[in-house]
């Protein structure tokens, strides 16, 4: 998929753990595990959102986009 | 979800009275050849089939057995889903196999069974009959949407999919 979640990059940066996180987003830990390998299929704005407030960042600073063309 | 349960009774009873047939007729040809008198089997309409010899009737009694076992293997497979969606996997593999294999084993038991009467009426009373055979037409619908049902299924196991990997 060409949308990289940097998510572990932003929690490492923050110096927050993925149970905190989750803890103050309200999803379980299994889910943010999904979220950062990348196995997501979609993300709500309501997490997006509450992900950006968390770790004071924007959306741009979690999702980032890598073109697989190879032209 | 009393109506699946209702469902699912209703067809392992007949899929237990299907077996129980199954043993009548096996029972009731055994018996018949063995004491020589195979009149009161009407494998085709009111055809004497006493007329007939052991190997020839044995060739007209193996189509309508194919059929009647494909039918019960249909109606188990049908039990097996039911007892799977009951349980509340709606959107499992099985599921959507079975529904598959299902309508095709309907269409196969249809057609099947119109091609015989065909040729068996042709060949035994000489009598040939074409046009709209309405009993035809409903199993083959049945069928038909059975299979329509997998693939409704199938897309709806990928919108679950989806909906279990959005965060």
């Amino acid at each position: 998929m060409p949308i990289i979640v940097n998510l572990d990059v932003m929690l490492a940066k923050r110096k927050m753990k993925s149970k905190e996180l989750a803890e103050i987003i309200g999803i379980t830990e299994a889910n943010l595990s999904i979220l950062k390998s990348g196995k997501a299929k979609a993300v709500r704005f309501s997490t997006l959102e509450a992900i950006c407030k968390a770790l004071e960042c924007q959306p741009a600073d979690i999702l980032e986009y890598i073109s697989t063309d190879k032209s | 979800m009393k109506t699946i349960e209702l469902l699912k009774k209703l067809i392992t009873v007949y899929y237990y009275l299907l077996i129980i047939g199954f043993v009548a007729i096996i029972f009731l040809i055994v018996t018949g050849f063995s004491s020589g008198d195979i009149s009161g089997l009407n494998i085709i309409e009111d055809y004497d089939v006493s007329q007939l010899g052991v190997m020839e009737l044995i060739a007209l009694a193996v189509v309508p057995f194919t059929i009647y076992i494909l039918f019960v293997r249909t109606v188990y497979l049908l039990k097996a889903t039911l007892r799977d969606l009951s349980e509340g996997n709606y959107f499992s593999k099985l599921v959507i196999n079975h529904f598959s294999t299902i309508g095709k084993l309907i269409l196969i038991c249809a057609v099947l069974y119109a091609t015989f009467k065909f040729v068996a009426r042709l060949l035994l009373l000489s009598d040939v009959r074409l046009g709209i055979d309405f009993s035809l037409i409903t199993p083959i619908a049945i069928g038909l949407f059975f299979m329509f049902l997998s693939e409704v299924f199938t897309k709806a196991r990928k919108t679950e999919e989806e909906n279990k990997l959005t965060i």
